[in-house]
């Protein structure tokens, strides 16, 4: 962890993430660490399990043209609708439940504090390794 | 009757045909499908049963009796399904869960590694008793995956965001630590030798953990960013591993570390679960066709198995004697399929 709290100690949005951290008092690097599982947001980072997450804002859903994704998010894209913090907040709330057959498989975050800062911090695109 | 029952006339079977290769610190081999399918179903019969609606019902595990009881990941609860009525029993695991895996102990209890609750839940399927073991505080949203029992009664486990660990069920100590290689622990079994042996989506390796040091021995699969989702070990010990990036079922022998890989039958196959049955026929599930994929280690072929509705996101298989299961996440049902026994 001391790593990666070394990286967000050069941001100036830490204080603000940290303020706004989470409802139980974890840090957004702790929060976002399952996401991290699958998905990163270094734009470098290939061959993933899940679709890479750099430069999120503004792209269309099912938009990480390298990525192979499900039916239902190839559905999306063509959709035409882009990630915006309203339509990552509701998808954090509930992902299975805004793509129904996703491939997928996270419960969701039910504290609002939690998705606020996680959607804070992957639209800016912030890097953690 | 939440039962439907559907005979599959669709089965159908890919025969590949390779060339091996060896090289590098453990030797490994490829083998290309040629997707040449042709009709098999006659000796399968395949059952879907309805889940509760909206549960995503995933992982599975069985009780002694003729029970299965399923991990609804979004509703938070592990529920009992009689396959002889279709009957639904949900038990609520707690405010928060999200139940990902679950296994039956020597204790006949059922041990799951719930992410919501970021613990170890045992539920006591005679009397639906819960009990919890949180984990450490350093390993909060450890996002806990994958359990198994050991031949000595020790439970085994994942934890996606880069831990480890086990439980004694004797003295309920919980023991955690950080997996090398970081992010991606997912899959976990235990061979006949009682080796326990998981594999890192993320972190592109198959591991054995020293059952004494918990100290691990990294395998890296022959292929770059193989993706090896989950592990099963045959009646000999031999591993058997789903490929979710490359698409491949691949087997590791632990006594020579040699690989070799089979490329699933399709255009894009994402291979997510594999379970070997009493035969040692390979159960695999892919995505990419929506599809139950049966691989023959002794004929090199594959048996397919589609889904009747799409986005099926079976996630883990299981099994009995004659009997292969899993549970539909993205369509709210388990589906069996029934085969000759071995007598």
């Amino acid at each position: 962890m001391t790593v990666s709290c070394r990286i967000l100690a050069g941001m100036l949005v830490l204080p603000f993430m940290l303020a706004n951290a989470q409802a139980d008092g974890n840090s957004i690097e702790t929060e976002i660490g399952p996401c991290l599982a699958c998905h990163s947001l270094d734009a470098n980072k290939t061959g993933l399990p899940g679709p890479n997450l750099a430069d999120l804002k503004g792209r269309r859903l099912g938009g990480d043209l390298d990525f192979g994704y499900s039916p239902v998010l190839k559905e999306a894209f063509e959709g035409g609708d882009v990630w915006t913090e309203d339509l990552l907040d509701r998808f954090l709330a509930d992902p299975e439940g805004m793509f129904p057959g996703m491939w997928m498989s996270y419960p969701g975050i039910e504290e609002p504090e939690t998705r606020e800062a996680l959607v804070e911090f992957i639209l800016r695109g912030e890097t953690i390794r | 009757m939440n039962r439907r029952e559907f005979m599959l006339s669709a089965a159908a079977v890919a025969t590949i045909a390779g060339t091996m290769s060896l090289g590098g610190r453990s030797s490994s081999a490829r083998a290309e499908s040629t997707a040449q399918l042709s009709p098999k179903a006659a000796e399968y019969d395949v059952t879907y049963f309805d889940a509760v609606p909206g549960s995503r019902s995933r992982d599975i595990a069985f009780n002694t009796d003729v029970s299965v009881w399923y991990c609804g990941q979004r509703d938070g609860t592990l529920t009992r399904l009689d396959p002889e009525s279709g009957g639904l029993d949900p038990v609520p695991l707690g405010e928060g869960s999200a139940p990902h895996g679950v296994v039956l102990g020597p204790d006949n209890a059922f041990w799951i590694t719930d992410g919501g609750q970021n613990a170890i839940v045992r539920l006591d399927p005679a009397d639906k008793s819960i009990s919890r073991l949180p984990l450490p505080g350093e390993f909060a949203r450890a996002n806990l995956n994958t359990g198994v029992f050991d031949r000595n009664g020790i439970y085994w486990f994942t934890g996606q965001n880069g831990v480890l660990g086990r439980v004694d069920p004797k003295t309920e100590k919980l023991d955690a630590w950080a997996a090398p290689g970081g992010r991606g622990p997912y899959g976990i079994t235990v061979t006949p030798d009682n080796n326990v042996w998981y594999v890192s989506l993320a972190g592109n390796h198959l591991g054995v953990i020293d059952r004494e040091t918990f100290e691990v021995t990294r395998f890296d699969p022959p292929t770059a960013n193989a993706g090896p989702r989950r592990v099963w070990s045959d009646s000999n010990g031999i591993l058997w591993i789903s490929e979710w990036n490359s698409g491949d079922v691949s087997r590791f022998n632990p006594a020579t570390a040699e690989w070799k890989n089979w490329k699933l039958p399709g255009e894009a196959p994402r291979c997510y679960s594999v379970y070997v049955d009493e035969r040692n026929k390979v159960w695999t599930t892919d995505f990419g066709a929506n599809a139950i994929v049966m691989f023959d280690p002794e004929s090199e072929q594959f048996t397919s198995f589609p889904s009747t509705m799409p986005n099926a996101n079976v996630r883990q298989m299981a099994g009995r004697p004659g009997e292969a299961w899993g549970g539909e996440s993205g369509t709210d049902r388990l589906v069996r399929i029934r085969f000759p026994v071995i007598t």
